[in-house]
């Protein structure tokens, strides 16, 4: 077993890695990370976007620990929870959620789980790296290994340990919030972690302990919140990334059902077995790009939207509607039958463009997505349980204790139907009536499609 | 499930009436509704339930509920109390309504949708049969359903008082009892 090791971090300062951590860095499973961005080509938007798994897992570690010594978690859970922290993100494939997208795209209804929920694959792949994986096997005991799995999927004896490391106050956001803004070069995902950290607790309620803020800490969780929501809708949804995430999955797409590129088949029609964990592990965004930009990719879809994207040439924004500028049947009927329609949709927005541009547009390269941002009072709980205050007598939600939050308006959250297309435009002028031209079509093809009665004023959304 | 989850929730609450009074009971309607579609239909809408204070929570549901007042389906009506109830629930009371647009999206959900509609409207009855508990005596067969899942073994009202000590949980036999014969009724306990 290694001795320690401190590593120098931008956002936390000096890092230090203890015992059996320091042989799960060493493994090629973990230096791995190092070749996976954090988040994918955000760089072709911000400069400084060039982190990547390995950074984070590293912030991820720091901010779990603190949190383990803040709480007073005992030494041996202290010690699982670090791992997990390590371990967690083992199984991103390139790009990162991208991967993921195209993962769960690919997969089939088999992975449905019995409770209904739909495991993400990524997460199925790190568990079985976990578990299986032979590089683990001199950095950690077997029991260990089945402890951080069982502590990532389900959650160990008290509920405590899991908030630490999958919960709406995470070590996993309170890291990628600082660390995001920090290397993207903005600060719309800074808070206080400091005092966060201060007024963290551990509060007990009806049926278990919980990771709480206590009364105090509402200020700084109104700005952790905040930092999220920001982060989200200047960065994650910035209208370019959205271009080049979109991108990225259609185009590795197509490589897997219109090319038929093997390589491509092979790492991403997930298969049960070691041979298929072995190769995903041989994959990262350095070797994925690589690999489709060598001349005998040229003329696939995939090496082509690969090259544009090395070349930074960018599939442009055709309309973007806001839904709640559509009827309430096509508000109701879009989100519910988008998988089902798309390609129609597409092809539709291919032929009108035919009747606007010289040059016509594939169908396959138009891409419509179809996406929401989460009011910021949603924000704060996402996709997991709200985020409870500790008040004497009974806790309650975040969202109905601050001043702030109950002010807001539940109605600011806003799905939006957007379309890409590798289309050039020979002047602003040009452009601004294309853009007017398809965004007309398609509010009158999705009143004609989704209710014939229907027939819709034309619309225009700002552009 | 072919449904969204959203849309099994504008159906669900069609189907218990166009409204729910309260956060808390429409968490564990739908908590029960979810067990009811899983047991009877074998469908699952996706809303993954955890522990969480007060009971079984969904974070899937609270959103979903979120986007449906969003987009005009279902409307909140708030309605301040300014002090926590003898049970400790809820300072706030929200009244979760279906709107006219919210009616013809259900009745397009029942149009393109017919069979999934009906099985929800199925499992919704059948609960409803099973006795109209408020949000504190449902919350409690929640819990006690929870207890019993975690427990795998018949377990009686005085084993379930013992076990929810374990969780803190401080419950009168006779509620539980009363929680235990709405879940027999749903064929959720032997």
């Amino acid at each position: 077993m290694s001795q320690s090791r401190k590593l120098r971090d931008p956002i936390h300062g000096f890092i230090e890695l203890r015992g059996r951590e320091c042989d799960i860095l060493d493994t090629p499973l973990f230096q791995r990370l190092r070749r996976v961005s954090q988040l994918a080509m955000a760089r072709l938007v911000y400069p400084g976007a060039v982190h990547t798994r390995f950074d984070h897992t590293l912030g991820v570690l720091s901010v779990a620990g603190r949190l383990c010594d803040a709480l007073g978690v005992d030494p041996d859970h202290s010690l699982i929870i670090r791992y997990a922290a390590l371990l967690h993100d083992l199984g991103h494939g390139p790009f990162s959620h991208v991967s993921e997208t195209i993962l769960d795209s690919l997969s089939t209804p088999a992975l449905e789980r019995a409770a209904g929920k739909k495991d993400k694959i990524h997460e199925l792949i790190t568990q079985k790296i976990i578990l299986e994986h032979s590089d683990l096997n001199p950095a950690l005991a077997t029991k260990d290994r089945e402890e951080v799995a069982r502590l990532l999927s389900i959650g160990l004896d008290q509920r405590i340990h899991r908030d630490i490391i999958s919960g709406p106050l995470d070590a996993d956001k309170q890291d990628y919030l600082l660390r995001d803004s920090y290397f993207c070069g903005v600060t719309y995902g800074v808070y206080d972690i400091d005092q966060l950290h201060q007024t963290l607790c551990v509060g007990q309620d009806d049926d278990e302990t919980a990771l709480m803020v206590t009364a105090s800490g509402v200020h700084v969780l109104e700005q952790f919140v905040l930092a999220k929501y920001y982060l989200t809708t200047q960065v994650y949804r910035h209208k370019v990334r959205l271009i080049t995430d979109n991108m990225l999955v259609r185009g590795i797409q197509l490589g897997v059902l219109n090319d038929k590129i093997k390589f491509l088949q092979e790492l991403y029609c997930f298969k049960d077995s070691k041979k298929y964990l072995s190769n995903y592990l041989s994959w990262d965004d350095q070797r994925l790009t690589v690999e489709l930009l060598k001349p005998d990719y040229a003329k696939t879809y995939a090496g082509s939207i690969f090259r544009d994207l090395a070349e930074r040439r960018l599939f442009k924004q055709l309309f973007s509607i806001n839904l709640k500028a559509v009827p309430n049947q096509v508000r109701m009927a879009l989100p519910q039958q988008f998988a089902q329609s798309r390609k129609e949709l597409e092809q539709a927005v291919a032929s009108e463009l035919k009747k606007h541009q010289k040059s016509p547009v594939d169908a396959n390269c138009v891409i419509l997505h179809l996406y929401r941002i989460e009011s910021v009072r949603a924000q704060s709980r996402n996709s997991e349980a709200p985020i409870m205050v500790n008040k004497p007598g009974k806790p309650v939600p975040f969202e109905d204790e601050s001043s702030l939050f109950t002010s807001i308006e539940i109605g600011l959250s806003e799905e939006y139907l957007e379309c890409y297309a590798p289309v050039s435009f020979t002047d602003e002028k040009q452009k601004l009536a294309i853009k007017e031209k398809i965004q007309a079509f398609m509010l009158n093809f999705l009143a004609d499609k989704f209710d014939n009665q229907l027939k819709l004023p034309v619309q225009h959304e700002k552009l | 499930m072919n449904l969204l989850s959203r849309n099994v929730v504008l159906l669900a609450l069609d189907a218990f009436g166009g409204n729910i009074d309260g956060k808390t009971l429409l968490q564990k309607r739908l908590y029960f509704l979810n067990q009811m579609l899983g047991k009877r239909f074998g469908l699952h809408p996706g809303f993954g339930y955890d522990a969480h204070f007060y009971g079984p929570y969904s974070g899937v549901v609270a959103n979903d509920v979120t986007t449906l007042v969003t987009q005009g389906f279902v409307r909140e009506d708030v309605s301040l109390y300014g002090a926590f109830d003898a049970s400790g629930f809820e300072m706030r009371k929200c009244r979760y309504e279906l709107t006219p647009e919210g009616e013809s999206g259900v009745a397009w959900l029942k149009n393109e949708y017919p069979e999934e509609a009906k099985q929800v409207r199925k499992a919704a009855d059948v609960i409803l049969k099973a006795g109209v508990l408020n949000y504190v005596d449902l919350s409690i067969a929640a819990k006690a359903h929870l207890i019993l899942e975690r427990a795998n073994r018949p377990l009686n009202a005085r084993n379930v008082v013992e076990e929810a000590r374990k969780f803190s949980w401080v419950v009168e036999e006779q509620k539980i009892q009363n929680g235990l014969t709405f879940l027999k009724t749903l064929g959720l306990a032997a």
